[in-house]
Order: C-alpha cells, then sequence, then structure tokens
C-alpha cells in the first residue's frame, strides 16, 4: 500500500505543528545554553529513500562541507529517525557554551549526543503533543564525525520507500555554531500523523 | 469605523486559524500578508492599526519588521504571536516595540484575553 | 478470574529487576536504590537513601552528574549516556569469567525526570550492564582492524603488498609536494632468480624471498615501507631521505644480501640484487613518474652487470 502524501492543507498545518515543535526545541537549547536561538521557516518535503541523500544535501548546501551527524530513532504512534548535522567549524565551541571545563573530560562526541537528545526530544514531543500522539525515543547514536554529507548519510538501508523529511535549522546567535535537525517519518506514522493533524485543526 | 487590522504569517493555516479566532463582536477590517515585506507594504497604505504578527518568516522576519516600524515611526499596535517562546525572543519583541506576545499554539479566549491587556478590543 | 498485582508488586518488581534503578533528587540524595545497585555497590539501600549519593561514591563525575540532573530536569526531557562515549558512570565489577580484556562494567544509563508526590523535582537514573556488547563490539573492531591488515600484507613474505605500497606513496608524493621534504624509492630486483626456481624448485625461491624480506626488514627504519612489488621485485619508500642517504641505505642492501647465501635444505644458494634508485624533485608530476624513474635506474644496474647500485 502506497500513502498518499499529504495533500496542500495538510501540510500547512504540519508545518505549522512542526514550527511549534521547532519553538520548543529552540526554547530548551536556549534555556540549555543560555543564548539566543535564531529560527529558520521548517522545510516539508515528501522523498523517495532513494532521494533522501540528495534532498537532505540541497537543504545543507552551503552552510558547511564537513559535518558531525547523531541520529536518534524514535517509536510508538510516531515512528521514524531523527538526525542532527552539525557544520564542523561550529562544533567546537560547543563545550564552551555548555560551560564544562575540561577536567571531566566532557568528550565531543558526548556533547553532541547531549544537544541532539534535548532537540530531538523537545521538537517532536512539541510535535506529538500538537498531533496528540505518543511518542518514545530511543537513545541517539553517533553517526561520523568531520565528514562530507554524503558519507554520513550514505548506504543507510531504511524501510521505508517514501518518507516525510523535515528540516528545520537552529543558529546560535553571535557564534558560528549551527545545525540542521532532520526527520524522516515511516509511511505508518503518517496515517497516524493525518489524523492528528486534522483535529489539531479542528481545535481552532 | 472598523479597524484596520493586518495578519501577518507565512503559513496560510495560521493565518486562517486566527481569523477564526478574531471575537466576532470587532468590527476590523483584514488584510492578510504572508512575509514581512508584504507587511510592511500594508502598513505604510495605513491597513495596519493593530498587526498580528508573526516571527519566523521568509523574505523579511517579524523582528526585522519591528526594527521597520520604529526606524520609520509608523504608528501601529503590535502583538506578536510566534512560536518562538524563547524568553529573550519575548524581551526583544517588547524592546522592539511590541504590545504583547501570544504564544503559538493560541485559543480564542488566548487571543482575546491579549487583545484585552493590550486595550485593543474588549468584549465588554 | 482477573489476575492483579499485590500492592508490593511493583515495589517487588522494581527491586529484582536486572538493571540498575537509583532516583535521585536535585541535590543529588538518594530517594531509591534497587538490588542490583545494592549487589554491585556493595551500598546497601538502607545505608544510602536519604545521603548525599556523591558522599558514597566520591569517584562519580559531579559536575557532569550535577548538570545532568539539572539539565533533565530543566528541559523536562529524557537523557541518555552510551558505554562508547562514557564506558560507565558506576565503577562496578563486570560479571565475567572470559573478560575480553576489560576490567568493568559497561554502562548504558537513561535519565528520566519526574515529580515526586510533594511535588518535588526527582530523576530516576537506570544503569544498563551492556558489558557483552561491548566486548563483541570490541572483538569485531579488532576483527576488521586485523582483516585490514592483512588486506595490505604480502601473504607469502608478510611485508606491504604492491596496492598498500603505492597508496602510501601516494599520500607520501601528496606531502612533500605540499609541505616539501625529502622522499626517495628504491626498487629491488634478485639476480638470476629464475636459475634458483628452476634449479631446486619453487619451495628455494620462496625460502629465498622470505630470507631476503627479512634482511631488508632488519635494516629498514621504522619509517621506511618494505613492498613486494611482484616476482622477486621489491619496493622501498624512504620518506625524509635524499638520494645520498638513499644510495648508502641502498648498498647496505645489497651488502646484506650478497654476504650470507641462503641456506636450503644442503645447499647454499649465492642471491644477490640489482638496485634502481631515484628521489622527489620538483616539477615530478606524479608517483608514478617517481616509480618510473626508480625502474629505469634499476634496468641499468642490471645492463651495468647486475649485484649493484644505479641512481636515476
Amino acid at each position: 500500500m502506497k500513502t498518499e502524501s499529504l495533500n496542500e492543507e495538510e501540510n500547512e498545518i504540519l508545518q505549522e505543528v512542526i514550527n511549534i515543535g521547532m519553538g520548543q526545541a529552540g526554547a530548551s537549547l536556549a534555556k540549555l545554553l543560555d543564548v539566543f536561538v535564531n529560527l529558520s521557516v521548517p522545510r516539508v518535503s515528501w522523498v523517495n529513500d532513494d532521494d533522501f541523500v540528495v534532498k537532505v544535501g540541497e537543504l545543507v548546501a552551503g552552510s558547511d562541507d564537513s559535518w558531525a551527524g547523531v541520529r536518534q530513532a524514535f517509536y510508538n504512534q510516531l515512528e521514524g529517525e531523527a538526525f542532527v548535522l552539525y557544520g564542523t567549524n561550529g562544533c567546537g565551541q560547543l563545550a564552551d557554551l555548555m560551560g564544562y571545563d575540561n577536567n571531566e573530560g566532557m568528550a565531543q562526541e558526548e556533547l553532541l549526543l547531549d544537544v541532539t537528545n534535548i532537540l530531538i526530544g523537545a521538537c517532536l514531543v512539541g510535535v506529538a503533543q500538537q498531533v496528540d500522539k505518543e511518542i518514545d525515543f530511543a537513545a541517539p547514536t553517533l553517526v561520523g564525525l568531520d565528514k562530507p554529507i554524503d558519507d554520513l548519510l550514505y548506504s543507510r538501508d531504511r524501510e521505508w520507500d517514501q518518507c516525510l523529511l523535515i528540516e528545520v535549522n537552529f543558529h546560535l546567535e553571535a557564534t558560528n555554531f549551527a545545525c540542521h535537525l532532520v526527520m524522516l517519518m515511516s509511511e505508518g506514522s503518517i496515517e497516524q500523523l493525518r489524523s492528528g493533524l486534522l483535529s489539531f485543526m479542528e481545535s481552532y | 469605523m472598523s479597524v484596520p487590522l493586518l495578519i501577518v504569517d507565512d503559513s496560510g493555516f495560521s493565518r486562517k486559524a486566527m481569523l477564526k479566532c478574531i471575537p466576532e463582536g470587532w468590527d476590523v477590517d483584514i488584510t492578510q500578508a504572508a512575509n514581512g515585506e508584504e507587511a510592511l507594504a500594508a502598513l505604510r497604505k495605513g491597513l495596519g492599526e493593530v498587526v498580528l504578527l508573526d516571527l519566523t518568516m521568509p523574505v523579511l522576519d517579524g523582528f526585522s519588521v519591528l526594527e521597520s516600524i520604529r526606524d520609520e515611526g509608523i504608528k501601529t499596535k503590535v502583538i506578536v504571536v510566534s512560536a518562538d517562546i524563547q524568553p529573550k525572543a519575548k524581551l526583544r519583541v517588547v524592546s522592539l516595540g511590541a504590545l504583547a506576545f501570544l504564544q503559538k499554539p493560541f485559543d480564542k479566549k488566548s487571543l482575546a484575553a491579549i487583545l484585552a491587556e493590550c486595550g485593543v478590543y474588549s468584549e465588554d | 478470574m482477573t489476575v492483579r498485582l499485590g500492592d508490593n508488586s511493583l515495589g517487588y518488581i522494581i527491586d529484582r529487576v536486572d538493571v540498575g534503578i537509583l532516583v535521585v533528587t536535585e541535590t543529588l540524595d538518594v530517594v531509591l536504590w534497587n538490588r542490583f545497585m545494592e549487589a554491585n555497590s556493595k551500598v546497601l539501600a538502607t545505608s544510602i537513601v536519604g545521603k548525599n549519593l556523591l558522599d558514597y561514591f566520591p569517584e562519580l563525575p559531579g559536575q557532569w552528574l550535577d548538570k545532568k540532573v539539572r539539565s533533565v530536569q530543566l528541559l523536562n526531557n529524557f537523557a541518555f549516556t552510551s558505554w562508547q562515549q562514557r564506558p560507565y558512570l558506576f565503577q562496578f565489577k563486570h560479571h565475567r569469567p572470559i573478560t575480553g580484556g576489560v576490567t568493568h562494567m559497561y554502562q548504558n544509563c537513561t535519565f528520566i525526570p519526574f515529580e515526586g508526590s510533594g511535588g518535588e523535582s526527582l530523576v530516576c537514573i537506570t544503569l544498563f550492564d551492556v558489558t557483552d556488547t561491548a566486548i563483541s563490539h570490541r572483538e569485531v573492531l579488532q576483527a576488521h582492524a586485523d582483516l585490514e591488515e592483512l588486506s595490505h600484507r604480502d601473504a607469502l613474505t608478510g611485508v606491504y603488498n604492491r596496492r598498500f605500497m603505492e597508496a602510501e606513496l601516494h599520500k607520501e608524493f601528496k606531502r612533500v609536494e605540499r609541505y616539501g621534504g625529502k622522499l626517495s624509492v628504491l626498487f629491488l630486483d634478485l639476480d638470476f632468480f629464475k636459475r634458483v626456481n628452476d634449479t631446486y624448485g619453487h619451495q628455494a625461491g620462496d625460502k629465498v624471498l622470505i630470507e631476503v624480506t627479512q634482511r631488508i626488514s632488519d635494516v629498514v627504519r621504522a619509517t621506511d615501507y618494505v613492498a613486494r612489488y611482484g616476482g622477486e621485485e621489491f619496493a622501498i619508500i624512504l620518506p625524509e631521505t635524499d638520494i645520498a642517504g638513499a644510495l648508502i641505505f641502498a648498498n647496505r642492501v645489497r651488502e646484506v644480501i650478497e654476504k650470507t647465501p641462503v641456506l636450503y635444505e644442503e645447499h647454499a644458494l649465492s642471491v644477490t640484487a640489482s638496485l634502481g634508485l631515484s628521489e622527489y624533485r620538483e616539477g615530478i608530476e606524479s608517483y608514478d613518474a617517481l616509480l618510473d624513474q626508480s625502474d629505469k635506474a634499476l634496468y641499468m644496474a642490471k645492463k651495468q652487470g647486475r649485484n649493484r647500485v644505479a641512481c636515476y
């Protein structure tokens, strides 16, 4: 069974729901780091598995050429996989921003995992709340450090032919730190999402 | 006489949602804008005595709209309606001259309360 | 008939589940400490509950833990730690007789914020023993590394193979091209090797190749690369070496091969080698060109009567 892509209206509602999730994620990050986070307009598209890498490459093009990536799976009524991609240039500033001194050796990798967990958690919990669906998270895992985007996302067998690709980016004011949150949702989740979006709309 | 009300949001859904939540008794003349530039064009024509303004938008964002309003000395009452719920975002829009901040998602009640708080419209 | 849990069932399950469970306040005072924690830490719940965690475990990363607990509460969001970045939170012994070289229990942890009955901000920390996963992961990595190493080696002699040598030469070439420095390449071919094979058989030939490789390996520096280029031909990359230095080295190699015959069964086989040498100079376009020069020098050495070194 092929899931129909969302219609224009559903797409608009989804965009707004993502916007709210992104706002919550931005606020969480701002709280954690005590900085101002510049938010972008979320971008939502429908992709074939084959297009995924190319599409994400287009979305993040220009901001950096080398990336660190962390993935985190989510499951329950909404299920899929989210990635946060960090431009290598801004990564180094993270430890300073987090206020860690070097004594306890908070490794760069662990910081990236933490920030990823916070962004994905806040954003998706925000989305799930709006559409009134349950969501849970697996632990985040590192996909790679200091790699071109194709290498980070390449050769990952995904189970779904078609998926919803959502991208938002966060830039910390007065720093080089920027990251993109990209998520893919399974076809089964799209149906859940669709029903949730309709009731979200009716709540207005 | 009806009040010129300007609704600024890049999301068509969000504009529709705002329209739905406008109090029924409020006599308004509504103009819609999908980004900051459209909003400024409408404001310069006097179409926004009251503005409901989103922050995160393409072309020109809400912060820039507030700056232009201040720089050009446009007389208007701005209520920011945004999902950007950082405390610093609220402080920033207020320091740029916005009257109030309404957090998304909102409903009829919360909009009515903000309108009353700003002295723009009260149902009583 | 519906089976129901008793009043104490949940408490019993939490206590006995094969996962570490503890609950702390925002100041890291312990509220709950299950049996897994007791058994592994040798600290009883009756002693630690109500006390500060760091007082009992001063070796814990206090600043980190404090920040973690606070951020989990502040953001009201689960947090995770993985053994791959932070091998363990509590320094527990593992329960494996075959250790695979590990000295402690690897742990994955989850931090779960929630509210106590009086509205207190609490955090539940769960600890999963992932020592098995860590050990097998390590073994897989080691196997990968071994395989990769094997794929770089010549099966008979154990020195690098041609493919790996060319890749390394390519890197060295790029390095001197970009940053300057010296680089020489030496080709070595055993003289009249076919006669050894024809007269004494391939096993004798193999013995000669192994013996010669050993002698070369004994005289090279740790930074040099020795490779079997094919048949009875060897290549040696000499980083940070100019042609004068390479010439001294080449003659030593020639001498150690010539000096002592290779013993095979009752035969003493005299072996000699011809060597061709060239160095990197500005304007050489590629590592191929450098190889080609050394090959030409080797040809000259052969032409001039063998058992000698020629420079390009």
